[in-house]
């Protein structure tokens, strides 16, 4: 059955090679895009990791009682005004008992550093005194830092905060830049998958009078409608391995493409593109399955098909 | 070995009914020659078309080796199709993208080919095509065509065998050929024939003539 699927295949050669191309489009597409944005993403995150603590620790912010916030209002007419902005305020600039953290951080095995601060610009890196506003803490997995600050946030009264709080706003680009890239892949799937579609629909109309015989033969509905689906899942691995073979070529290529001292090229001072075995192996994944899902469904069509219908003339013969 | 119990066939197309084929009862023993004739809409395809499971009756039953068919069970009725009978039609129905050889084989696609390779150039060599089996059905012509549908048909020497007006399509020589080889067949091999025909004198090459007017069994 797959020597006749093939068969079919090679019969209507520009129609295959066209639908082909669409299939290797949207492998090269989920290659390089996700190879272009993993890659930039993934320097960035790398530099924010490694250039900045992965737990921060500040002086908990306060409720504001009824005290401080005299001092902060002022009346006029029926509303009241805020000279300062209430959330700004602390209940103090300094954290409390730092040696205790010290303790703390020499006995964890997750922490590498530490870094406590006695201001913002100024950085104390031996024998910490005094009032300390802030300790920057570094860990031997960054990954783990959520965790560790819910299990201090337990143990602490301070403000404890991971890398990816700190960096809220800055990793929500990220998310941004996601949803764009997940949806110039989806369009060019969605075009590939459509393209094989049509193809297979096309195929499965003119080849009425073969389904007819098929079945005189004794084959079953299965059997036919398998003619039908392997040439899905043979265009669908042809055109996936190709289209991942020419993206990994585009990404070396991008990879050489010069981009100075901009953030694009920081570092390399060239494109920054990830080659993550992952991108490789989703992009395989998510080709070969739409094919195969975009041939089911012609091939359904000939599942249905009864002989005897296509033999007396009540579907239309090519 | 092949028999009809009063057997309607009864086509119903949104609120007019037509009847087909009426109380049909018959009985064709292993080996027989048997011919199909009827003016056109008499329901001779109707008739060969139930025999051959390819469409169920409205009522009735019908049985191939003494096995009564349960035409709700498919996987019986794919069986059937696939080790008792063979089909020839009035169209050759042959795989255009397939050599002659491979069509000839095209039954037996989903087992052991290699078991047939034999006995296709056997059939494709009594029908006088031994030296076309690589060339593909539109670079033979049309009684070679049919022939070949024929050594389709035959290829695991199936019980019954069941044409419908395979000479419908071919001049009077190929169409001659066609049922030489059909007789030639049927004395080696001792296949069952059920041939549909119109044409009187094809029809005496049955060793009986079974008549049909109107849906119904006139002789």
């Amino acid at each position: 059955m797959l020597k006749l699927s093939i068969k079919y295949l090679l019969s209507k050669k520009t129609q295959t090679f066209f639908t082909l191309f669409g299939i290797v489009l949207g492998s090269f597409a989920y290659v390089t895009i996700n190879g272009f944005y993993q890659g930039f993403q993934g320097f960035l995150m790398e530099n924010l990791v490694n250039n900045n603590p992965h737990i921060k620790i500040t002086p908990r912010d306060s409720t504001p009682t009824k005290e401080a916030l005299q001092s902060r209002f002022y009346k006029d007419g029926p509303r009241a005004n805020f000279i300062n902005h209430p959330k700004q305020q602390k209940g103090r600039d300094f954290i409390q008992s730092p040696e205790l953290w010290y303790r703390r951080f020499k006995f964890d095995k997750d922490v590498v550093a530490f870094s406590p601060q006695i201001s913002s610009n100024v950085r104390v890196t031996q024998k910490p005194r005094g009032k300390i506003n802030s300790i920057g803490v570094r860990l031997i997995d960054f990954n783990a830092a959520p965790l560790k600050v819910s299990h201090w946030k337990g143990i602490s009264d301070e403000r404890i905060e991971s890398w990816d709080q700190i960096h809220k706003n800055f990793l929500n680009v990220f998310k941004i830049q996601n949803v764009t890239r997940y949806l110039m892949v989806l369009i060019t799937v969605i075009i590939a998958s459509f393209g094989i579609f049509n193809v297979l629909n096309m195929m499965v109309n003119n080849k009425k009078r073969d389904i007819a015989i098929f079945g005189a033969l004794g084959f079953t509905p299965k059997q036919i409608s398998r003619i039908f689906l392997n040439q899905g899942i043979i265009l669908g691995l042809i055109g996936g391995i190709f289209g991942l073979i020419l993206g990994y070529f585009g990404c070396l290529f991008m990879e050489t493409i010069p981009m100075g001292e901009t953030p694009m090229g920081a570092g390399s001072g060239h494109l920054n593109v990830s080659f993550e075995i992952s991108i490789y192996i989703k992009g395989f994944l998510v080709v070969f399955f739409s094919s195969v899902i975009s041939s089911y469904f012609p091939s359904r069509v000939a599942f249905k098909l009864q002989p005897i219908d296509i033999i007396r003339g009540k579907t239309t013969d090519a | 070995m092949l028999e009809l119990r009063s057997v309607f066939k009864i086509l119903q197309d949104k609120s007019i009914s037509t009847s087909i084929l009426t109380d049909i009862n018959l009985k064709i023993e292993n080996g027989e020659f048997v011919s199909l004739v009827g003016k056109s809409g008499s329901g001779k395809s109707s008739l060969l078309y139930l025999m051959g499971t390819l469409d169920k009756p409205t009522s009735g039953e019908i049985l191939i080796q003494n096995k009564l068919i349960d035409f709700k069970n498919e996987k019986l009725i794919h069986q059937i199709r696939k080790n008792e009978l063979g089909f020839v039609f009035q169209f050759h129905y042959l795989i255009s993208e397939l050599t002659v050889l491979e069509n000839v084989l095209l039954p037996v696609a989903n087992g052991d080919q290699k078991k047939y390779v034999e006995r296709a150039k056997y059939l494709l060599n009594e029908m006088s095509l031994e030296g076309k089996i690589h060339r593909k059905p539109n670079q033979i012509s049309g009684g070679e065509r049919q022939r070949v549908a024929l050594a389709r048909a035959l290829i695991k020497n199936p019980k019954l065998l069941l044409a419908d007006e395979p000479t419908g399509n071919l001049d009077s020589i190929n169409g001659l050929k066609v049922m030489e080889t059909l007789k030639k067949l049927h004395e080696t091999e001792k296949t069952t024939i059920v041939l549909v025909t119109h044409e009187i004198e094809f029809s005496k090459w049955g060793k009986r003539t079974i008549r049909l007017t109107d849906g119904k069994i006139s002789n």
